[in-house]
């Protein structure tokens, strides 16, 4: 899911906390891949009932991508964005989610 | 696991910096400014300030689209619905006579549980009552579910007293309490090699993505009508032909699927060997006869401070049924209240091997283990139970939702005057409430 634009140079974190009713752990995943080539990564797992976070700091022009990666479809957690220490997006989610931000100059 | 890949080198910086003014140029309005942000509105751009480069967004808003697909491959796992972190239903009453596994472990209950035991030894029969809560709730507002769900697998604290003889010596004091804390941190499992696989492969999908943003975002902004080509390629039935005319010429999509089913593979790899595995804190406090009048002169004050680690392996085709390893190892601290100078260190441990198989929010199971303790009681070995090798044996049954049954037995090898007991426990669990809708 298009989430929308960040400004290059930014501070991105996302945490993922996964339900305690969750079949099992969740994978939090993010990525930019850099227009000038390669990426930048961070990554972490939230147990049921856990949270985890991850960060990518001074992003550069590209694309920002968010995957969380649930054991069943029917798993839930809240997924939330902060950019620059301001929370961005935060949305309850159920299942596997890919977010998809623009990061532009 | 933070991870970098492809940066740029100083000489290739510098280049950069001295091409500024041509990057500046690139932030001026464009002509296919106004109508990339057009599409993008009437495709539902999520709400914020205005893109900067609304091309780019449209193109980034198309690739993400057009790569939904591929994603699948996540969705579409046939994951074995194992609970592997299934729900804790009773309180600890581990290393007392009431404990109902053969080697306990650390995962805290998530609300609260009771269990009553009915616990038969050398000292007749006696009735214990545990109790247990997890404390994240007094510090919490309980209608925050996401807060609540976060903070119930941390620790719990429970509480063992025995209902009946409370103070049979009628020396005015309760005969035996008992404290526990568990801490769980299974949370530390989490950084493994197959993470840093799984993270390279999604890098590698999202360099990719970048790449045909970069390209789309070119090829946008140098149209003069780039709502025909956008429009094409956001169409839920777009085919190859209308994406070529809308677009002046073939867009190329392809990107290899073969990625995103390594991804899928490794991150489930990766849960799995997450989810195999527990460690923990094992804290217990008792104050008083732990062997509630088997040995005389026993009463005093112990304190356990112990790590719990256990790992499961799947034993069914559906991947319901698991067994796995128990392991329990920690020191022992014992005062007798009969001689003040009569204090022991020993260690403490346990090793055993539990099959389960879940049934809605419990298990049954069956383990079976050794418990043992080493040190040097000297005079008092006896009454401080400084030395002695356990046998157990344990069984769990489900009886409706939020209870269970407990049988578990326990046969001394080795040890003064160490006896054999038998505990049934009646177990109570409150659950998390459901998900809101």
């Amino acid at each position: 899911m298009f989430k929308g634009e960040i400004v290059v140079g930014s501070d991105v974190q996302a945490t993922f906390s996964a339900n305690h009713t969750s079949s099992g752990s969740a994978h939090l995943l993010m990525a930019v891949g850099r227009f000038s080539g390669g990426s930048d990564a961070d990554s972490g797992t939230a147990p049921p009932g856990g949270s985890t976070a991850v960060k990518l700091d001074h992003v550069a022009e590209g694309v920002l991508e968010i995957l969380v990666d649930m054991k069943l479809e029917s798993d839930t957690g809240q997924l939330e964005v902060l950019v620059n220490g301001k929370r961005r997006d935060s949305v309850a989610v159920t299942g596997d989610q890919r977010w998809t931000y623009s990061v532009e100059a | 696991m933070k991870t970098r890949r492809g940066s740029l080198p100083v000489g290739a910086a510098l280049f950069l910096v001295l091409l500024a003014p041509a990057t500046l140029r690139a932030q001026e309005a464009r002509p296919a400014d106004s109508l990339c942000t057009g599409v993008l509105v009437a495709q539902g751009r999520p709400a914020g300030p205005a893109a900067r480069r609304p091309c780019q967004s449209l193109a980034l808003m198309i690739v993400t689209r057009r790569t939904e697909g591929l994603f699948a491959a996540l969705k579409d796992k046939e994951l074995p619905p194992r609970d592997l972190q299934s729900t804790t239903l009773a309180p600890s009453a581990a290393g007392s006579p009431a404990q109902g596994d053969a080697v306990p472990e650390s995962n805290p209950v998530s609300l609260a549980a009771g269990t009553l035991s009915m616990v038969g030894s050398n000292a007749g029969t006696n009735a214990i009552t545990t109790i247990g809560i997890n404390p994240a709730l007094f510090a919490v507002d309980p209608n925050d579910r996401e807060e609540v769900a976060r903070l119930s697998r941390l620790m719990d604290l429970s509480v063992l007293v025995p209902v009946s003889g409370v103070d049979k010596d009628r020396d005015g004091k309760v005969d035996y309490f008992g404290l526990r804390l568990r801490l769980s941190m299974t949370g530390l499992a989490s950084g493994s090699a197959l993470m840093r696989t799984a993270t390279d492969s999604f890098r590698t999908i999202v360099e990719t993505d970048a790449a045909l943003t970069l390209q789309l975002r070119d090829r946008l902004e140098a149209m003069r009508d780039p709502v025909s080509c956008a429009n094409a390629l956001l169409a839920d039935q777009a085919d190859a032909a209308a994406m070529e005319k809308g677009c002046d010429g073939r867009v190329d999509f392809t990107t290899s699927p073969e990625r995103h089913e390594h991804l899928a593979a490794v991150l489930m790899r990766a849960r799995e060997e997450a989810d195999s595995k527990y460690f923990g804190l094992d804290l217990r406090l008792d104050i008083g006869d732990p062997t509630l009048g088997a040995v005389a002169g026993a009463s005093g004050t112990a304190l356990f401070g112990g790590l719990a680690a256990g790992r499961r392996y799947n034993f069914s085709k559906d991947g319901l049924t698991t067994g796995g390893l128990k392991a329990r190892l920690g020191v022992r601290f014992n005062q007798l209240d009969l001689d003040s100078s009569a204090t022991s260190f020993s260690a403490d441990g346990g090793i055993g091997f539990e099959m389960q198989r879940p049934y809605e929010n419990q298990r049954l199971s069956v383990s079976t283990g050794a418990e043992f303790r080493v040190g040097k009681g000297g005079v008092y070995q006896a009454q401080a139970q400084t030395n002695f090798l356990l046998l157990r044996a344990s069984l769990a049954v489900p009886m409706f939702a939020g209870n269970s049954v407990t049988l578990n037995f326990a046969a001394p090898v080795a040890g003064k005057s160490v006896s054999p007991v038998l505990t049934v426990g009646m177990n109570w669990g409150l659950l998390l409430p459901k998900p809101g809708p």
